[in-house]
């Protein structure tokens, strides 16, 4: 056995390429899955530590409409409710004038807010400032230059000067993007008269019970610790997206690992056949090749760990990134690595390298020795097979049933993944009946390279047949989410145009909460120019079916033709809009709450609950949760006041005077204080669409990641093959072909295959969009959109596919200038 | 008495180390089925050694390899060492040929990962044979000695062959098939290996060969002509048909 034992490793040590080429195969595999389980872990593990830090002890919170509450709930809920366990807070974005970053400014008043939340700090015992700043250490040494003269805050066109008064202690750099002050000064700064944003608070069962039966009109007790505030957060398109990309790196990365190795096992089966025939058992050959196995999977598993680690540090802070410029301020954490994620990457690494041992084992068992033996016929590789084309109808049926009997998301992304993978398996068996035929079509021009290269594709499938699947995999999946994408952007591009009517628009400059005041909102109509104004507030209200946002619109017709109608009956609807008690909903809203036109929803109004009519359905990308829109006819009717908080203003069309003079005109009349911020009709939609590039940038780079990790998979197979070919590429060289003949054989090998596998993608990619489009994003947000099949994504993944194998065929071929043929020629 | 009793004339008190009769084998290809062996007999004594000539695909390494169990026939029966071969399922047949049967190929098949000395040791090791004196009498007796840490693609083609001739009969195997040891050697070292191989028949082991050299030939004991799928007696007439 020892010598069965050193002829295994000294197969190894003479094929350090072969052994690099493996064990770097499994570690990208692994790598792979190990750096997007874990950037995606901790982006959303700081996404909870951020919060369960800025929560404290808060189980629930008190809020109220998107201008908050007014502070005599505080009041109420002490005085009357008796819960002792709450703390008032305001909160609002501002920015640190001295260099221009936003930050977020909590208003905590200390007594009470020790009962809540753990900010140590001696709250500035020894401060005499009414304008105290609390902020955290890193905070202070980064303004430590400018501390004495305190610290410059805008908002709203207001600037005021705090004093930093205390540290703020705490090991985690959440706090890094908050400054802390107290309450009543951040009332003041913030002009918020009696309002305060929330009230956190601790309560158990009864208390809870308790608050509930008597909470007042237009104020909400939201639970803190619910799954759905989490993600309510974060968009859950983003996370859908990250998900998809986590699950095809786990295709891919197996795809990687079970070829590596198999590859691996089928280059020795020579030397394995002739160890059988001189009399070792087939039990302890088997033996030996799972431990050689586990040993390549144990070690490519702890290389690829490494790599996955270092890896996701760069995710990491791009899915950082994103969640903070569009969602939320996130703590950021060095790389925290579960367990759970390793022993996943152990489990993946290793089983893939002994799966892969099991199978050609086994097959082998059926086969005789002498087949074996044999060098020289053409290995048949069961991916080879026409049952591999109806493995793929077989795969599709069942996705196809689960989309039509499933409805929840998994199922569809089950679905999704038995697509691809069922759709990529017969790549190989296409490949060899394509070469088959350019072999037949080349008999008219006798080209024996032509020959040689077709011929090597059918004689290499069983070696490079995976990996061709996991490159069209990750090129059919990167195409299908391109497309998605495309098609996404393309739609809401479609739907701003149609949906941004105004020239201008307007709202608050800092926060959402704050109203436009109505002396501001009768003079626009005063400006120059300007035809017609259209006024909205969005706020939550309770409805017979949960929270919902309710946009209140004060609109003329113009503003009204902005709503694409989906469903429900365009006629008289402006009018049951505006005099009747018809609201429109979002589509998102109606796939939520399963609504339909005619159906009827209840709203809390001030004077109780009343009854709404769904009129018409409309498309709507604004929102994932949804929204219902009232005309302020119907909702004045049972509403004291509507506090607006955007404008958007008609202007007259070929006045001859721009969009930009009357922006001038506004700025100089209205908006001396900065308080308000107006934009063009132009303007905000590049605002909302450059949103949208930001929220599909990381998966932009997972794509680019997956097709490089698939592309060193052909590359090494294509190369391993190569190295193989050694013997006949000395007789070929023997008899007569050149350097370049070789050269020209092996691009017209690599080249094929990158042809077949991008053309082969692009229906995949096609039908795998399809699904994203209708399924997924039809049951994770319930938007429907068109499909665009631009020409451009088509081309580049098709480019992708050739590109690759064409560099994998150059760099398989430089072995060639320094090929000793008497050398390769002898050894079989 | 049966055919090849009748062919080897005397009753030999020497067991029967090789008995096969009524072989059939017949391979699938594009064109339909394709009768290789047809009813084949052959029975081989230890110390006795047997060439085996015949045209070009007519089933002479088919039947080595039926011999030496890598595989199957479809019908017949084959008894080695007295063992009727059809009752051993696997490992048991590994083990049989591990222990019993040596086996030279026409192109050696050497592992190449191993130096000669390791490549003929490995036998032996399979087998649980300590003693590593074998190897090294029969390496110096082939001149191989001074190679012996060399790995086979640096040896020349009769080196190899000789190597391999050791590999299968350093462990004395009773059984030693050859498919065409001398095929690609010039005489010197065709002549070497056929020593070899004589003397392992000498020390009781029986030996089938597979040639086309009347050298090696006129080495054995016997010698047979394989056509239409059967075994039959060399004659000079036979000889011009091969040819
Ligand atoms: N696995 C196989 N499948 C199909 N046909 C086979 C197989 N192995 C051998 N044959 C065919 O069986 C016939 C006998 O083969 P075999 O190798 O036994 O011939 P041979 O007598 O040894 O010839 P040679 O003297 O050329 O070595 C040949 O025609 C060969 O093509
Ligand atoms: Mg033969």
């Amino acid at each position: 056995m020892i010598l069965v034992l050193i002829s295994f490793l000294r197969e190894w040590y003479r094929h350090p390429v072969q052994l690099g080429l493996s064990i770097l195969g499994i570690a990208i595999g692994v790598a792979t899955i190990v750096a997007i389980d874990l950037s995606n872990h901790n982006a959303s593990d700081s996404f909870k530590k951020s919060n369960s830090l800025l929560n404290g002890l808060a189980t629930h919170r008190i809020t109220g409409g998107v201008g908050g509450i007014n502070q005599s709930v505080f009041t109420w809920l002490k005085v009357e409710m008796r819960i002792y366990d709450a703390t008032p807070v305001i909160e609002a974005r501002v920015v640190i004038v001295d260099d221009g970053q936003s930050v977020k400014l909590l208003g905590v008043d200390p007594l009470s807010d020790r009962r809540i939340r753990s900010l140590d700090s001696n709250w500035g015992m020894n401060s005499v400032s009414a304008f105290p700043l609390f902020v955290s250490p890193s905070t202070q040494q980064r303004y430590a230059n400018i501390v004495d003269s305190g610290l410059n805050l805008s908002f709203g066109g207001s600037n005021k000067t705090f004093t930093i008064s205390g540290i703020l202690q705490s090991d985690s750099d959440v706090l890094d993007n908050v400054l802390v002050t107290d309450i009543a000064a951040a009332q003041v700064f913030l002009n918020l008269k009696e309002n305060i944003s929330y009230v956190d608070l601790r309560v158990n069962q009864e208390e809870l019970e308790r608050i509930q039966s008597s909470l007042p009109l237009g104020v909400y007790l939201t639970d803190l610790n619910s799954k759905n505030h989490v993600e309510g957060e974060m968009s859950r398109a983003f996370q859908t997206n990250l998900e998809a990309m986590g699950l095809l790196a786990l295709v891919v990365g197996i795809f990687l690992v079970f070829n590596t190795v198999s590859f691996q096992m089928l280059r020795r089966k020579g030397l394995f056949a002739l160890l059988r025939v001189l009399g070792l058992t087939h039990t302890h050959l088997f033996a030996l090749l799972m431990a050689e196995a586990f040993l390549l999977g144990l070690v490519g598993t702890i290389l690829g760990s490494v790599l996955g680690v270092l890896l996701s540090q760069v995710l990491y802070g791009l899915v950082t990134n994103t969640i903070n410029t569009l969602y939320f301020d996130l703590a950021r954490q060095a790389i925290e690595v579960p367990a759970f994620t390793l022993l996943k990457a152990m489990l993946l690494g290793i089983g893939a390298s002994l799966l892969a041992v099991v199978y050609p084992a086994w097959t082998s068992r059926r086969q005789t020795l002498t087949t074996q033996l044999s060098h020289h016929s053409i290995p048949q590789s069961p991916l080879v097979s026409i049952r591999s084309i109806w493995f793929a109808i077989v795969c599709v049926l069942m996705a196809i049933g689960i989309i039509l009997l499933g409805s929840s998301l998994q199922s569809a992304f089950l679905a999704l993944f038995l697509l691809i993978v069922g759709m990529c398996f017969p790549l190989p068996f296409i490949l060899s009946k394509i070469a088959a035929f350019i072999e037949t079509a080349n008999a008219f021009v006798s080209r024996p390279w032509v020959l040689m290269g077709v011929r090597s594709i059918r004689e290499n499938l069983s070696r490079t047949g995976l990996a061709a699947i996991a490159l069209s995999v990750a090129v059919a999946t990167t195409l299908g989410v391109s497309l998605m994408i495309d098609s996404f952007r393309y739609s809401v591009d479609h739907w701003l145009n149609n949906y941004l009517r105004a020239d201008i628009y307007i709202s608050s400059s800092q926060s959402d909460s704050a109203t436009i005041s109505p002396m501001v909102l009768e003079k626009l109509s005063g400006l120059d120019n300007v035809v017609s104004v259209s006024r909205g507030s969005r706020s939550a209200v309770q409805s017979n079916l949960g929270k919902v946002d309710l946009f209140v619109l004060d609109t003329e017709l113009p503003g009204f033709k902005g709503f694409q109608i989906k469903q429900g009956d365009n006629k008289g609807l402006w009018n049951k809009f505006r005099n009747g008690n018809a609201a429109l909903i979002s589509e998102a809203l109606s796939s939520r709450m399963s609504l339909s036109p005619g159906d009827a929803i209840r709203l809390n109004t001030d004077s109780g609950f009343v009854s709404f009519t769904v009129a018409a359905i409309y498309f709507d990308y604004s929102s994932e949760h949804g929204v219902i829109t009232l005309h302020a006819n119907s909702w004045r009717r049972y509403n004291s006041a509507i506090g607006y908080r955007s404008a958007a203003l008609y202007l007259k069309p070929n006045a001859g005077i721009s969009v930009g003079e009357t922006l001038d005109q506004f700025e100089r009349d209205l908006n001396q204080n900065g308080i308000l911020f107006a934009r063009s009709n132009r303007a905000l939609k590049q605002s909302v669409l450059k949103v949208f590039d930001q929220t599909f940038e990381i998966t932009g780079i997972l794509r680019l990641l997956t097709i490089l990790i698939a592309i060193s998979a052909i590359v090494s197979a294509l190369l391993c093959v190569q190295l193989e070919r050694r013997h006949q590429i000395s007789i070929l060289r023997a008899i007569g072909f050149t350097r370049l003949d070789l050269v020209r054989s092996t691009q017209i090998h690599t080249g094929v295959i990158g042809l077949v596998i991008g053309v082969f993608s692009l229906p995949i990619g096609i039908a795998l969009c399809t699904v994203l489009i209708n399924v997924i994003n039809q049951r994770s947000f319930g938007w429907s959109m068109q499909t665009i099949l631009s020409p451009s994504v088509l081309g580049q993944s098709l480019s992708i596919a050739i590109v690759s194998a064409l560099v994998a065929g150059v760099l398989a071929t430089l072995h060639l200038r320094k090929f000793d043929i008497a050398h390769n020629l002898k050894r079989d | 008495m049966n055919k090849s009793e009748i062919i080897s004339g005397t009753a030999n008190p020497t067991p029967v180390a090789v008995s096969v009769s009524k072989l059939e084998k017949c391979y699938q290809d594009a064109a339909g089925g394709r009768q290789i062996l047809d009813g084949l007999s052959l029975e081989v004594k230890g110390g006795q050694m047997v060439a085996i000539t015949g045209p070009s695909g007519s089933g002479k390494s088919t039947l080595l390899n039926i011999i030496a169990l890598i595989e199957t026939a479809d019908a017949g029966f084959v008894q080695l060492d007295g063992q009727q071969v059809a009752d051993m399922g696997e490992p048991q047949t590994t083990l049989f040929r591990r222990r019993r049967i040596g086996f030279i190929y026409q192109f050696f098949n050497l592992i190449p990962t191993l130096t000669v000395y390791e490549n003929i040791v490995l036998p032996l090791q399979l087998n649980g044979i300590a003693d590593r004196g074998r190897a090294d009498s029969l390496l110096k007796s082939t001149g191989l000695f001074e190679r012996k840490n060399s790995y086979p693609d640096l040896l020349s083609g009769g080196e190899q062959q000789r190597v391999s001739v050791v590999r299968a009969i350093v462990h004395q195997p009773p059984i030693v098939l050859a498919d065409e040891p001398t095929g690609n050697l010039d005489d010197e070292s065709g002549g070497a290996v056929l020593d070899l191989l004589r003397t392992a028949r000498d020390q009781g082991a029986a030996i089938i060969m597979v040639t086309h050299s009347e050298t090696a030939a006129s080495v054995a004991d016997r010698r047979y002509v394989l056509s239409k799928g059967k075994l039959n007696v060399f004659s000079s007439a036979q000889m011009s048909l091969v040819r």
